[in-house]
């Protein structure tokens, strides 16, 4: 029949002994560098695609629905420790603030900026570390990480709050001088919710990210269409790959 | 205007109700600056495949205004770049227009689309070949991204949906337990890892062609 070579590989045993189902994804028990799968695999007959080094997902990031992307986010939460790249996070957020350093017009204190997609707090508290004026608010479709966010950050003064898809943000516009979104832009940020992010961006205002396994050139016509201005990829990071790389707009002035 | 009666889900041959309808979602959804770039690009399908007919016999520009439909339909994230994409689709293909002109006239995003489900198509292929061409084109199309993929599940689901109509007459007709054949090795997977929506109701469609006994013509011939 088909005489092409598939790039969708099964994995090797190795790793299918270590695969727990959650949901409709699988999560591979064991972490190391040499239980990294291939980026597409088949699992059962069915195609799976590599999501961090060690879930694989039913649809590639980009393609899951919101509700998808709360589950998954939920699922590393519980596996946080194994996860989570604390140095990887730390690394990016180093590229991240650095561009803000180079493209903000007044020295980033006492800010008010916005971390889209915060999760529990890690990104927050890298960016806390790193520019420690800055007015901090971050926000997630995730009660659970809200939870966790409110409770690993009570003694500090950063505020959290619950969004949901296909609403609003809950903020005035041009509440705030910059956006960070961390790990967030690889999935497919709904249209409304992009212009609601260049809604509370004041003007000339950045709205930072890092973004990976993903098209830019598609991120960049959404962000265009969302009415953001001086799309640009700021840094390749070649040295994490997947494509990965910091990129910045700006909201324009109205 | 009246309300339009249109289900995009159902085969239809209406080339004006069709064009009324996706011309008032347009204008609905987008700005008027976006909107005018998308109804550029329907123009310019319009032409480029002017002379040229679906297997139902409805003229072909009905198909590439279905599939920007679907892409409406199925995916509320669809920027104005996609649907102009899915209005061009089968440009590159099937007509003379070339890669500069989509780039000159809609940018390099677009254009970029339009290349990846654009397969390598010529008249003399075997049907071995034809398929062997269409299943480096998906392979092509699943390391894309979501963008490429939703186009060409849509695009395949157009197809689909319109097998029933085809005559009896029609070349196309034989075509169709190839293509059902193809639908099951292809698309279902591809639309499975793009849209749920969309791959419910292409799994729905196929189960009706299984049925109605499509995969084995002499039954039904």
């Amino acid at each position: 029949m088909l005489s092409q070579v598939s790039p969708i590989l099964p994995l090797s045993a190795k790793i299918v002994a270590q695969l727990q189902k959650a949901d409709d994804f699988y999560v591979c028990r064991q972490f190391g560098e040499d239980m990294v799968g291939p980026p597409m695999a088949s699992i059962d007959g069915k195609m799976y695609f590599r999501f961090m080094n060690f879930i694989y997902l039913p649809q590639p990031p980009e393609s899951l629905t919101a509700e998808r992307v709360k589950k998954i986010c939920d699922v590393r939460l519980e596996f946080f420790d194994q996860l989570v790249n604390y140095q990887l996070n730390s690394s990016v957020v180093d590229v991240i603030t650095g561009c803000v350093a180079a493209k903000h017009a007044n020295p980033p204190s006492s800010l008010k900026a916005l971390d889209f997609g915060c999760g529990s707090g890690l990104s927050s508290q890298l960016l806390l570390d790193r520019i420690p004026n800055l007015d901090l608010t971050g926000v997630d479709i995730s009660e659970k990480a809200i939870a966790r966010f409110q409770q690993e950050q009570k003694n500090k003064n950063i505020k959290a709050a619950l969004t949901r898809v296909g609403e609003r943000l809950p903020f005035e516009t041009g509440a705030f001088d910059l956006v960070f979104a961390i790990f967030v832009m690889h999935f497919n940020i709904d249209m409304l919710t992009l212009g609601e992010l260049r809604r509370v961006l004041r003007p000339p205002g950045l709205f930072v990210f890092n973004v990976y396994q993903r098209d830019t050139d598609g991120l960049a016509a959404q962000l265009e269409e969302a009415g953001f201005c001086s799309i640009d990829v700021w840094e390749r990071l070649t040295h994490i790959g997947n494509n990965h790389v910091v990129m910045s707009c700006r909201s324009p002035a109205r | 205007m009246g309300k339009i009666e249109y289900d995009i889900l159902s085969c239809d041959s209406r080339v004006d109700k069709t064009e009324e309808y996706l011309c008032k979602t347009v204008n609905e959804k987008y700005s008027q600056e976006h909107a005018q770039q998308i109804l550029a690009a329907l123009d310019m399908a319009r032409e480029a495949h002017r002379d040229q007919l679906r297997c139902n016999g409805a003229p072909y520009i009905i198909h590439p205004m279905r599939v920007a439909l679907m892409l409406l339909q199925f995916d509320t994230n669809t920027i104005s770049k996609i649907l102009i994409g899915a209005l061009l689709h089968d440009t590159l293909e099937k007509t003379g227009i070339k890669f500069p002109e989509i780039d000159a006239r809609f940018g390099s995003y677009v254009a970029k689309l339009v290349q990846f489900v654009t397969r390598k198509h010529n008249e003399s292929q075997s049907d071995q070949e034809k398929t062997e061409a269409k299943y480096q084109n998906w392979l092509e199309v699943i390391a894309g991204s979501h963008d490429v993929r939703m186009i060409k599940v849509c695009e395949d689901m157009d197809n689909i949906i319109n097998y029933k109509s085809i005559p009896k007459s029609d070349p196309g007709w034989k075509k169709i337990p190839r293509w059902l054949s193809e639908t099951e090795t292809m698309s279902l997977p591809l639309a499975q890892i793009t849209n749920s929506e969309a791959h419910s109701v292409m799994h729905q469609e196929y189960d009706y062609y299984v049925k109605s006994g499509f995969t084995d013509l002499t039954l039904i011939g």
